[in-house]
């Protein structure tokens, strides 16, 4: 007696120790993450989606546009100027604010002339093979017969300036030519950048964090609002802000995670808590309870952080779902401890039952097992999470419970109650076991009709962004930009000047995919920025075919200029050329607001972004880009939805083969069919019935749905396994079984429906799964048993 | 790209300084400058020919264009050129349009906070507005009597358009302006003679509609 008391708390004592290191690690290393990206799939064309993933990352998804409306655009204008000057004060958004432009810098026509006009030989043509054309005798007489036109039109003073060192006008065709292919998305008014058409001003934003990083973006976005809320005030509330940025999505969503997640847990906890102190009246119980379920997080949280950095919180409020299944065999314990106590005590009665609990969990495991095999990556966090957590559980469970249970419980009334009705209960399922196979043949009629209506749900974004911030969202895009958000080119190299040249070929493919009209229009940074390769090239070619300049002079002279009129420019095609345009440089001046939006890094790599407008043949714009090599067109939505599918197929694969290593589990655990069947058939069951009353509801059967039901399967299995193993060790009376069943069931179908009242789309759809499946479970459990059992002793007498 | 909208501000400065030919008084009468404003400011419209000779440094004959001004209140001006070749700019309070044989180009003035004092000194010039012309340029009103009886002188007083302009010189007798001289400070010059002025033109509502593009005087 002595020795087995000591082995329990030697047991106990090991497992505090280890859980005490797992805390210290989890506290030091916890970092929870609300990255929608890592919920997206990442399905064949993992290099593609990692892109994505990078792009998400990256300077892009860091961007905000504000649009503010007012009732007449002076008014929009004026505010517009007070919220950037308001933003800046702001101590929330400044120290997150790594740019803010609500009107083009000024000084941007000196950076112009000082930029290029020194460079105006690199820009002569728009590459080495034009140099040839632009320089022939007829393209020149051409070019002075236009500078003559244009002398003969009112802005001719600033054309008698520039033309002397620029007679081509060169400089003038570039930006001519680059405000042409922008369009005219967005108007200016006082040097502020307005909407055309409405009176909204438009504030341009990016931040140093991450857009995923709600920690920083929580208070920057309150900042933001703040801001607005102190112009509003001083506009009489006159003023609509709409706004735009994937930080709003992410700290939204981890607003509904953390409201959720206190609300299901706190809710649930006191429910558990109240079922639990009703049926046992022991405080201590109650507490004991929760050690499994901390040990399983506790594991779970350290197996999490130490392979992937980072817990999202949906794998935290999924896994803690999931783990819930721990309380299952806790309370199997506290039944079977309370109404049939094993004279050695709880460590004896854990024995007992623990062929039950083993299997159960086994049989959870594979499940979870399963999740992870699906590839998806928010499934496969959840996997090991839970994985590794309920294998904690379970062996926290047999390693620490023994020695902190009391040897006796008290005797409760209303559970010795609660066991008689369920006896009866029983019973009277036995008893009408004829008539009990309607229950099972109702449910295989309504899966028959439901299941005719399933779906596959289409939403790649499986519902998680919030329908108001879209709608907004799209709003804001609407007024400010006409080119597709969602399909771009990226050009990326090692270098920044390898990543130019490539993002030169695009350019080359998409002007001749323009050309042939599959393509709108695209706004690249190729013209404005050629490669220094270019630039040296176009110079080199300038001066190998206009050579000292006289024949550019004698075609200028034929149309009535003065020769000598000329000479800056001829002085030009002799002096050394200077160093090549860079981005730096660029950045770094008056421009840098026109030019920063098109280069990105991605995985510590630069790259440049070409934006597209009305692409008419996506796979044929796909193929032609393929020839470019370090170019890749990204067509995010329908990339992320062929993945998706991917994706859910994969899924749907492993829910069926987790359900079959569940069958499988049973099989070589029993031995015999009537025993597997009766514990698995409930589970099968269970889950056909959820995705007919999903689909009858008139809800589509999505990842999430599909990976709840296969936790459906290899948990409710466990109700069959209790029942099962009690009815083999006394036949007539599994009441204690049926009483582990209820208050498993009554915490699960409490827990699941917390959480599908969830504001959180995939948490809601997670929990109304589980919560119809596991009611299901419950329900068919002791129906099946009873139905594939072999008739009671009693019952046969009642009969006789 | 705004450099290039100066220069058009101040082309069309020149045009409106030709269209600005108020009604003819008595040859001996010699009008303060206050006089010659408030005279502008009573002008309901105006249609004009013009001769525009320029002297630039890189031709090597001066440019020579003929056509027609229009001017209708509130704002709205056209220059219209029939030689050598024909054009048009056409002004409104809120856009500017230009347009040759290459085609049509348009700039939004709203968009221009650093073009639109300079098309808005036209207005002011035509509505007589003394004050707003003065906070662009410095004014010196002269009395000769040699031929042209007076001049006003504009000197544009900030960066950028001192930069470039030396002055722009209205020459005129009586009440009338005969004359516009746009002085670069490169040395270019720009003189706009303005002949068979008619500045008491009113625009039935299809000339405005045609001539201007508006379906009233209000654009």
């Amino acid at each position: 007696m002595r020795s087995r008391r000591f082995r329990s708390y030697l047991a106990l004592a090991l497992s505090v120790v280890v859980l005490a290191g797992l805390g210290i690690y989890v506290a030091l290393r916890l970092r929870i993450t609300t990255d929608v990206s890592l919920l997206l799939p990442a399905g064949e064309d993992r290099e593609t989606l990692s892109v994505l993933s990078r792009i998400a990352d990256s300077e892009l998804a860091r961007s905000m546009v504000l649009t503010l409306g007012a009732p007449d655009l002076d008014t929009a204008v004026a505010a517009g100027r007070e919220l950037e000057a308001e933003l800046r004060r702001e101590p929330a958004v400044h120290a997150q604010l790594a740019s803010l432009e609500g009107g083009p810098s000024t000084g941007s026509e000196r950076a112009v002339y000082e930029l290029y006009h020194p460079r105006r030989l690199a820009f002569f043509a728009q590459d080495e093979a034009g140099v040839s054309a632009a320089a022939s005798d007829e393209a020149l007489r051409a070019a002075a017969r236009r500078l003559k036109e244009r002398l003969a039109q009112p802005l001719s003073p600033l054309l008698s300036q520039l033309a002397p060192s620029d007679p081509t006008l060169s400089i003038l065709q570039l930006f001519e030519r680059v405000q042409g292919s922008q369009g005219a998305a967005l108007g200016l008014q006082d040097g502020r950048f307005v909407t055309r058409g409405e009176p909204y001003a438009v504030l341009f934003l990016r931040t140093h964090a991450r857009a995923f990083d709600s920690a920083a973006q929580a208070p920057f976005l309150a900042g933001v609002q703040a801001a607005f809320a102190r112009v509003n005030a001083r506009f009489e509330g006159k003023l609509r802000l709409d706004q735009s940025g994937a930080n709003r999505f992410a700290v939204r969503m981890e607003q509904e995670i953390d409201r959720d997640l206190t609300r299901v847990s706190s809710l649930s906890m006191l429910g558990l808590g109240l079922v639990m102190f009703l049926l046992f009246r022991s405080a201590r119980l109650l507490l004991v309870a929760a050690i499994p379920l901390g040990a399983g997080m506790l594991v779970g949280l350290s197996a999490t952080l130490a392979v992937y950095g980072s817990v999202h919180g949906v794998t935290l409020a999924f896994g803690a779902s999931l783990l819930g299944v721990a309380l299952d065999y806790v309370e199997h314990l506290y039944c079977h401890h309370a109404v049939a106590p094993h004279a050695g005590g709880p460590a004896a009665t854990l024995r007992a039952i623990a062929p039950s609990l083993v299997t159960g969990a086994l049989t959870t495991l594979v499940g979870f097992v399963a999740l992870g095999g699906s590839g998806f990556r928010g499934l496969e966090e959840t996997a090991l999470f839970s994985s590794a957590g309920l294998t904690a559980a379970l062996v926290a469970t047999f390693s620490m419970l023994p020695a902190l249970l009391p040897e006796r419980t008290r005797e409760v009334p209303l559970r010795a109650r609660l066991v008689s009705r369920l006896g009866r209960f029983f019973d009277a399922l036995r008893a009408q076991r004829a008539r009990l196979w309607i229950l099972p043949l109702l449910a295989l009629g309504v899966c028959a009709l439901g299941l005719t209506r399933a779906h596959m749900s289409q939403d790649f974004l499986l519902g998680q962004l919030d329908p108001q911030l879209m709608a907004e969202d799209q709003r804001v895009r609407s007024r400010v930009a006409r080119f597709d958000q969602s399909r771009f080119v990226i050009a990326s190299a090692a270098t920044e000047e390898q990543a130019l040249q490539v993002n030169e070929q695009v350019a080359a493919q998409l002007s001749a995919a323009v050309a042939r009209g599959e393509l709108t229009a695209f706004q690249s940074l190729a013209s404005l920025l050629p490669s220094a390769r270019r630039q040296t090239a176009v110079t080199n070619a300038a001066r190998a075919q206009l050579g000292d300049g006289q024949a550019l002079v004698r075609a200028f002279e034929a149309e009535g200029f003065r020769a000598e009129a000329f000479e800056p420019f001829l002085a030009q095609l002799a002096a050394p050329a200077p160093a090549a345009l860079s981005y730096a440089a660029l950045a770094d001046s008056p421009l840098g607001g026109l030019v920063r939006p098109f280069r990105i890094t991605l995985a510590g790599k630069p790259a440049f972004v070409t934006f597209l407008s009305g692409v008419g043949r996506p796979d044929v714009l796909a193929r032609d880009l393929a020839a470019v090599s370090g170019a890749r067109f990204i067509d995010q939505q329908a990339q992320l939805k062929r993945a998706y599918l991917d994706y859910q197929s994969r899924t749907l694969q492993w829910l069926l083969a987790g359900t079959a290593g569940v069958l499988l589990l049973l099989a070589v655990r029993y031995r015999d069919l009537r025993k597997t069947l009766a514990a698995f058939l409930p589970s099968v069951l269970g889950a056909l019935l959820t995705v007919a009353v999903l689909s009858l509801s008139g809800h589509g059967i999505d990842l999430v749905a599909l990976a709840a039901l296969l936790m459906v399967v290899s948990m409710g299995v466990d109700y069959g396994v209790f029942l099962v193993d009690a009815s083999d060790e006394s036949e007539d009376e599994p009441t204690i079984a049926l009483l582990s069943v209820f208050l498993a069931a009554t915490t699960s179908v409490l827990g699941f429906g917390l959480l599908a009242l969830s504001g959180h789309a995939m948490l809601r759809v997670i929990g109304l799964t589980a919560w119809i499946g596991m009611t299901s479970c419950a329900l068919l459990a002791p129906t099946t048993l009873v139905l594939l059992g072999r008739r009671s002793r009693r019952a046969a007498g009642e009969a006789t | 790209m705004s450099v290039r909208s100066w220069f058009i501000a101040l082309g069309l400065l020149c045009a409106a300084g030709a269209a600005a030919q108020p009604q003819q008084p008595a040859a001996a009468a010699q009008p303060d400058v206050s006089q010659l404003m408030a005279a502008f400011a009573r002008m309901p419209g105006l249609e004009a020919r013009f001769v525009e000779k320029k002297r630039m440094g890189l031709l090597a004959q001066p440019l020579e264009s003929r056509g027609r001004l229009f001017f209708a209140r509130p704002g709205l001006l056209l220059r219209r050129v029939e030689s050598p070749s024909r054009s048009e700019v056409l002004i409104t309070p809120k856009e500017l349009k230009l347009r040759d044989a290459n085609g049509e180009q348009s700039i939004d003035l709203r968009a221009r906070p650093d073009v639109r004092p300079f098309v808005e000194s036209l207005t002011w010039l035509l509505a007589g507005d003394q004050k707003a012309l003065a906070s662009v340029y410095a004014l010196q009103f002269e009395r000769s009597d040699k031929g042209a009886p007076w001049q006003l002188t504009l000197t544009p007083r900030a960066e950028p358009l001192a930069h470039l302009i030396a002055y722009v010189r209205v020459v005129g007798s009586g009440l009338a302006v005969t004359e516009i001289r746009v002085r670069e400070k490169g040395g270019d010059e720009t003189v706009t003679e303005i002949v068979d002025a008619n500045p008491s033109r009113k625009f039935a509502p299809a000339e405005l509609k045609s001539l201007f593009g508006v379906e009233s005087g209000k654009p």
